[in-house]
């Protein structure tokens, strides 16, 4: 019978049997991510990929490789989190500043309201390439990579945008102190 | 064999004691069409994400848990993101919460969300007309 080793706690524990490995699973003492190794794996697997029928307790296929334990410490379920948590973070940050920096496109035209956000899409710009580069160290999580894209692309729009609308205020077609007072006026008007 | 109280989908029952919320989390947001209650409905669904995320990265710290996305945001990052966002992120937060497998999966939850957020944006939009109108009068040169 193959004996199994599994990761807790980020140091390798047993060895036990497949049947004592799905004892300790049902009794939640591990998960199905929990990260298993036997002797004739070449690397630690997760737990429902060397045992993908954890409730009718199988006994799990044997395949050849060296006969050394690997280091417990290459991907552990915590340190994978981590990396995903960065990554999501970083992209959600990249996403929101995109979009709130969208208004600071017609800073040219309402000066008082969107020239503080201009600095949103250049974080966008940062934070959405800073989650692309993490590709170099994991890899991208989907959904980090498409909301950091949505960033990079709101970021971008939003700053040449913005060039383009400071450009119609300077050539005099932004708005003057009488249209402003006319616009909150209407606003005025408009909440009565 | 004993009967296993979990399923690979559902691992981490248990570690979220109490009654879930996820229906309220979807039926819940026409009532953001209501004037005042509107806000306070918004403050729930963030404070729900928010403690049902905290409660899940709890369980995760002794490896019960797989890594998911829905406890991956920082908390900080949540919240203003669900407080200045939240149409744009229930859809996905609801998502990642039928992904994670912790709670009773909603059908059709994503669906729903953004036909609902379109409801309600739609229906803000017409309330706000007077102030859209007069933007866009001043900016058109009228």
């Amino acid at each position: 019978m193959s004996q199994w080793y599994y990761a807790l706690d980020k140091k390798q524990q047993g060895p036990v049997s497949a049947a004592e490995l799905k004892s300790l699973f049902q009794q939640d003492k591990i998960s199905e991510e929990t990260l298993v190794w036997n002797k004739s794996m070449t690397d630690w697997k997760k737990l429902k990929q060397v045992l993908p029928d954890l409730n009718s307790a199988p006994e799990p296929a044997a395949a050849s490789g060296p006969a050394t334990t690997p280091a417990t410490g290459a991907q552990t379920p915590g340190t994978a989190q981590s990396e995903l948590s960065i990554q999501i973070n970083l992209a959600i940050g990249s996403l929101v500043s995109g979009i709130l920096g969208i208004p600071s496109c017609c800073c040219g035209f309402l000066i008082p309201f969107c020239c503080i956000l201009i600095p949103l899409p250049i974080a966008a710009v940062v934070l959405g390439h800073l989650t692309l580069n993490r590709a170099s160290i994991e890899p991208l999580d989907d959904t980090a990579r498409v909301m950091a894209i949505i960033g990079l692309v709101l970021g971008y729009g939003s700053i040449l945008m913005t060039l383009f609308t400071i450009a119609l205020h300077a050539l005099g077609f932004g708005m003057d102190q009488i249209q402003w007072e006319d616009l909150m006026q209407q606003l005025q008007d408009a909440r009565a | 064999m004993p009967e296993h109280k979990h399923t690979i989908s559902s691992g981490f029952s248990g570690a979220l004691e109490g009654k879930d919320l996820g229906a309220f989390l979807i039926w819940g947001i026409p009532l953001m069409m209501v004037p005042l209650l509107g806000i306070v409905v918004h403050v729930l669904f963030v404070v729900i994400f928010f403690k049902e995320s905290m409660e899940l990265q709890h369980s995760g710290r002794n490896e019960r848990s797989k890594p998911c996305h829905y406890t991956a945001v920082h908390p900080v990052l949540m919240v203003c993101m669900l407080f200045i966002l939240l149409p744009v992120f229930h859809p996905l937060m609801m998502h990642w919460r039928n992904q994670c497998g912790a709670f009773k999966a909603q059908p059709h939850a994503v669906a729903l969300s953004i036909v609902f957020w379109v409801l309600v944006l739609t229906v803000s939009a017409v309330r706000l007309r007077g102030y859209f109108a007069a933007i866009f009068a001043v900016i058109g040169g009228q």
